[in-house]
């Protein structure tokens, strides 16, 4: 055999290789999404992420102003099994995130929430909040995620985290209290439920 | 004598024929038995090469990652630290840049060609980014031109979990494989490679002429598929008979199976050196080892010396007997130019270059021990022993590279420097550091003693020690989580008590300067660490409702109801007092710390994600004022060397703790991202003649001035207000308030105090112990949070 044939037929063992000759180890899924620079990425306005039509509608001033929810209910909110099929209300206002970093990673996670990927989406989002921990929105928009997928019980505790860094932001905190609002309907807590929705309202009322 | 003769000769004929046809007998029935052992043997051994050619090949152990490494405008990393970060991940100093994970330094720039790296969310891109800093942070990222504004690096191998066999391998699949590196192997090991079938009598012969004129074994006849069928039986033995068996195998291994997977299952399989009691198989992992490279970014030379180590990986280690190597790897680069796969001007090149051998071996596992145990730990709550072994697991973690050398170096140093002051023998002193991020519960650092590298006990994990005063923030929280009794300024009883014990006995506790204090403002009370006061704080709360905010506060461990522990009667280990001010640092949201955020499979799969999530556990509003006491210990209490030496403007809280007769040092302390731990004591729980000021504070203080925290500066939460406090006399004026030389402090709104006047003060009394758990504010007002807090528990 010639020398030329020698090196020839490496190439051609290494192409066959790649051609999927090979046994020894099932190739790895190639994800489709690679992530390109951040910066470049298409910014994805907010509106643009499904909205629900009744997350935005607040219910009928409730009348009794009761205590917000009642115990027995309280006591399911952490353990009860999670519900996903509630849809997830989207941020009605672009977050205020000054560093472009958490605003490319706010971008990709609404882009990942848009495609159903809420994993995906939540990783993104624990990304900013690592540059920026005090900027309640970045939590509550993973309290949104949360709730998408299906981490009810979770969802309403990063709700409270953003409402604790969020004072002297009534809109915000109406927010968070929606959120709240539909972890208890997920759960057929329907007082506690609109009781929440009446508190988001006030609050709502309160910014405007 | 003729018919003699002719008889005899009969005779002789008809016993010559006797015995041939006996003999013949005898060796067909041996013949038949040989021929079936021979193929009963052929039978087993194709079995056996069967299974182990097919079956689980290749144990691959799990490897472990720090967190990536996040390059953002504005991020705090000086340029140094992410030098240091990079060289960790096995990138290299270089001027042209040509090669993937490689970067060249300039004053305040960085440029970085980064490798691809698949993370299980994404695949980074392998990218040319330039960096530039200003002061101690990332000021822009340039990227083709543009800004970029985020940049996931690759992150640090910082361990593995072998499997049952100290083999270590980095799986590569045959198209992964340069060129170069096929051709240097097939042309120094087995040029035949493609012609024969298992066995070359061709290169046994040339072999064999070599050896002949040399004198002595140059050449090994060996195919590639004669050495894979050797490594699959490992033995010392060199006999003839191993010889025809390898040769067996290698002719089933080609009967049964293409050149390609042949290939394939050599460059995984063979043995290419030794790290310590650490096996290093295959040529992935060779290239790590000896060039911190993934195989296809290594240049001609490098290609060619991996090959070279075949005959012999310890014989001709480069590392050390360098001209062996060299010699050998100029050879192979030789034996390629004469089989037309180099040009000779290409390969006068590379015998020109030097070996290029990384300067250490990355012996990944051992910087990190103390950080393993709980990777380990976490991983065992949650895995089967046998998921973590030979499956190819990554994990990524949350070990920050340069925070834990930063609290190893505080921690040894500080101790160094504290025997040296004389009242200590050297060497006597121990330590443990855990260090985490506030916000997100992740454990960034576990320093498990003073000596880096010696594995065995585990301080920061399995060291409990009575914690002393840091228990005393368990008992101000509670009291402030009762905003209808105490604000900061509320003024405690700093005055003598006998609490009577079960057995007769009356427990009497003092202050540390042996003093009264009489009344004394709670801030002032905590941050002074007056015991009296506190003890008479904690019996007016009641033993069961400080026991029940230290749990809320995650103390998991069962608290005994002793009036000893308002004083920290209770055994914690460093770890577990991170949870405890976790939770405090937070603002009052308790986070399971955490090390692992990510396990995937080989396949790239996810099999768990320990995302980020928070439990309400306290009134943040208490959690508020609480950290707002914690920064006068620094400001003007136990802790306030930590002011002196911190930059000014850096804000942080803290706290402080000793033990009986100064047995054990504490500090827990926390900026705006960081929150450290830090104990020092004795390992045989003799008097360490250590306060927590005098011991674990200066480690915390070294720490925390490498690792430069952002400033603490926590968000007031809703409710919180803030008035003049009139600390002589215990009171809260509203705001507006008061004259300006009186200090402003924050107090919970939900507290009908807005008055200007100071005659009504209410004084707090000493309370009747309310049931445990019963929230502050009035029914009608409680907040979402106190009843999720309450029903937390």
């Amino acid at each position: 055999m010639t020398t030329r044939g020698l090196w020839g037929r490496i190439h051609s063992l290494l192409l066959l290789a790649l051609l999927g000759g090979c046994a020894a180890s099932p190739p790895a899924p190639v994800e489709d999404r690679a992530a390109g620079p951040a910066a470049q990425e298409p910014h994805v306005p907010a509106e643009q992420a499904a909205v629900p039509a009744q997350v935005r509608t607040f219910p009928a001033p409730h009348g009794s102003g009761q205590a917000v929810t009642a115990p027995a209910e309280q006591a399911s909110l952490a353990t009860a099994p999670d519900r996903s099929t509630m849809p997830p209300p989207a941020p009605p206002r672009e977050p205020e995130a000054g560093n472009p970093a958490v605003v490319a990673l706010l971008n990709r996670a609404n882009q990942e929430s848009g495609a159903g990927r809420h994993d995906t989406a939540a990783a993104s989002l624990e990304r900013a909040i690592k540059i920026e921990p005090g900027n309640p929105w970045l939590w509550h928009r993973l309290a949104v995620t949360r709730l998408a997928q299906g981490r009810a019980g979770e969802a309403a505790s990063l709700a409270a985290k953003s409402t604790a860094l969020a004072a002297g932001d009534p809109a915000l905190q109406a927010e968070n209290w929606l959120v709240i609002a539909r972890v208890h309907r997920a759960r057929g807590e329907e007082v506690a439920a609109r009781a929440a929705e009446q508190r988001a309202h006030e609050l709502a009322a309160k910014s405007s | 004598m003729a018919p003699e003769r002719a008889r005899g000769a009969r005779r002789v004929v008809r016993a010559r024929r006797g015995l041939r046809r006996l003999l013949a007998t005898v060796s067909l029935r041996v013949g038949v038995l040989a021929i079936v052992a021979l193929l009963l043997y052929g039978a087993w051994l194709d079995l056996s090469v069967r299974s182990r050619f097919e079956g689980q090949r290749w144990q691959v152990p799990a490897h472990i990652y720090a967190r990536p490494l996040e390059l953002y405008p504005g991020a705090s990393m000086s340029l140094d630290a992410v030098v240091s970060e990079l060289m960790a991940a096995g990138y290299h100093a270089s001027d042209d840049m040509a090669r993937a994970a490689s970067y060249r330094k300039r004053t305040a720039t960085l440029e970085i060609r980064t490798r691809s790296f698949r993370f299980w969310d994404a695949l980074e891109p392998a990218r040319l980014i330039k960096v530039r800093f200003q002061g101690n942070a990332v000021s822009g990222i340039e990227e083709g031109g543009r800004e970029a504004a985020l940049v996931r690096l690759e992150p640090v191998l910082i361990g593995r979990i072998q499997p049952g066999q100290q083999e270590d391998r980095v799986l590569v699949r045959l198209q992964d494989v340069p060129r170069t590196l096929v051709g240097a192997l097939i042309a120094i090991e087995d040029r035949g490679f493609f012609e024969h079938h298992g066995v070359s009598l061709r290169g046994m012969a040339r072999a064999l002429l070599a050896n002949l004129r040399a004198r002595a074994t140059v050449q090994g006849g060996s195919t590639l598929t004669q050495q894979l069928a050797k490594s699959y039986f490992l033995t010392a033995e060199r006999s003839l008979w191993r010889k025809l068996n390898d040769m067996a195998i290698a002719l089933l291994l080609e009967a049964r199976y293409s050149k390609e997977e042949i290939l394939e299952a050599y460059i995984n399989e063979v043995y290419l050196g030794q790290d310590g009691p650490r096996a290093i198989h295959g040529f992935a992992l060779a290239a790590r080892h000896y060039f911190a490279r993934r195989l296809d970014e290594l240049s001609l030379p490098e290609a060619a010396m991996l090959a070279a180590l075949v005959k012999g990986p310890s014989y001709y280690n480069p590392r050390r007997h360098p001209d062996r190597a060299r010699q050998r790897r100029d050879l192979v680069i030789d034996q390629m130019t004469a089989l037309a796969m180099v040009e000779p001007a290409l390969a006068d090149r590379a015998k020109a270059q030097p070996l290029g051998v990384a300067s250490s071996p990355g012996a990944a596992g051992s910087d990190y021990p103390g950080f393993l145990d709980l990777v380990r730990r976490q991983l065992q709550a949650e895995y089967q022993d046998e998921d973590l072994r030979g499956d190819g697991l990554q994990v990524f973690t949350t070990l920050d590279p340069g925070v834990q050398q930063a609290a190893q170096e505080a921690l040894t140093r500080t101790l160094t420097r504290i025997e040296k002051g004389g009242r200590h023998e050297t060497g006597s002193l121990q330590g443990a550091v855990v260090v985490s991020e506030p916000q997100s519960g992740e454990v960034l650092a576990v320093v498990s003693g003073r000596d880096p590298r010696a594995p065995g006990f585990n301080r920061a994990l399995h060291a409990r020690r009575p914690i002393g005063s840091l228990v005393k923030p368990a008992i101000y929280l509670d009291a402030l989580a009762r905003s209808d009794r105490y604000t900061l300024a509320t003024l405690l009883d700093d005055a003598p008590v006998q609490v009577p014990g079960s057995n007769g006995q009356v427990w009497e506790p003092s202050n540390y300067d042996g003093e009264v204090h009489g009344q004394v403002a709670l801030i002032d009370a905590l941050a002074r660490s007056y015991n009296l006061a506190t003890v008479n704080l904690g019996l007016a709360l009641g033993l069961d409702s400080v026991r029940d905010t230290l749990a809320r506060l995650g103390v998991s461990r069962q608290v005994n109801s002793y009036p000893s522990l308002l004083l920290g009667a209770i055994d914690l280990s460093p770890m577990e007092v991170t949870q405890m001010y976790q939770t405090i640092a937070s603002g009052g949201f308790r986070q399971p710390l955490r090390a692992v955020r990510e396990v995937i499979d080989a396949q790239g799969r996810s099999l768990g994600r320990y995302g980020l999530s928070v439990e309400v556990a306290v009134d943040p509003r208490a959690a508020f004022l609480l950290v707002h006491a914690m920064q006068e210990v620094i400001r003007s209490g136990t802790g306030k060397a930590a002011a002196q030496a911190l930059p000014a403007g850096l804000t942080v809280a803290g706290k402080t703790g000793t033990t009986d007769d100064l047995r054990d040092s504490w500090f827990a302390g926390f900026g705006g991202d960081r929150l450290a731990v830090a104990w020092v004591g004795r390992d045989d729980n003799r008097s360490a003649q250590l306060t927590g000021s005098s011991g674990a504070l200066r480690v915390w203080i070294d720490l925390f001035r490498r690792i430069r925290p952002r400033t603490l500066a926590m968000a007031p939460p809703e409710g919180i207000a803030w008035g003049r406090a009139d600390l002589a006399r215990g009171v809260m004026l509203g705001e507006g308030c008061g004259e300006d030389a009186l200090p402003r402090l924050p107090y919970s709104a939900s507290r009908a105090i807005a008055r200007c006047t100071i005659d009504s003060a209410p004084l707090a009394q000493p309370l009747p112990t309310p049931a445990p758990g019963t929230p502050g504010g009035p029914p009608g007002e409680r907040s979402w949070f106190e009843r999720k807090a309450q029903e937390a528990q």
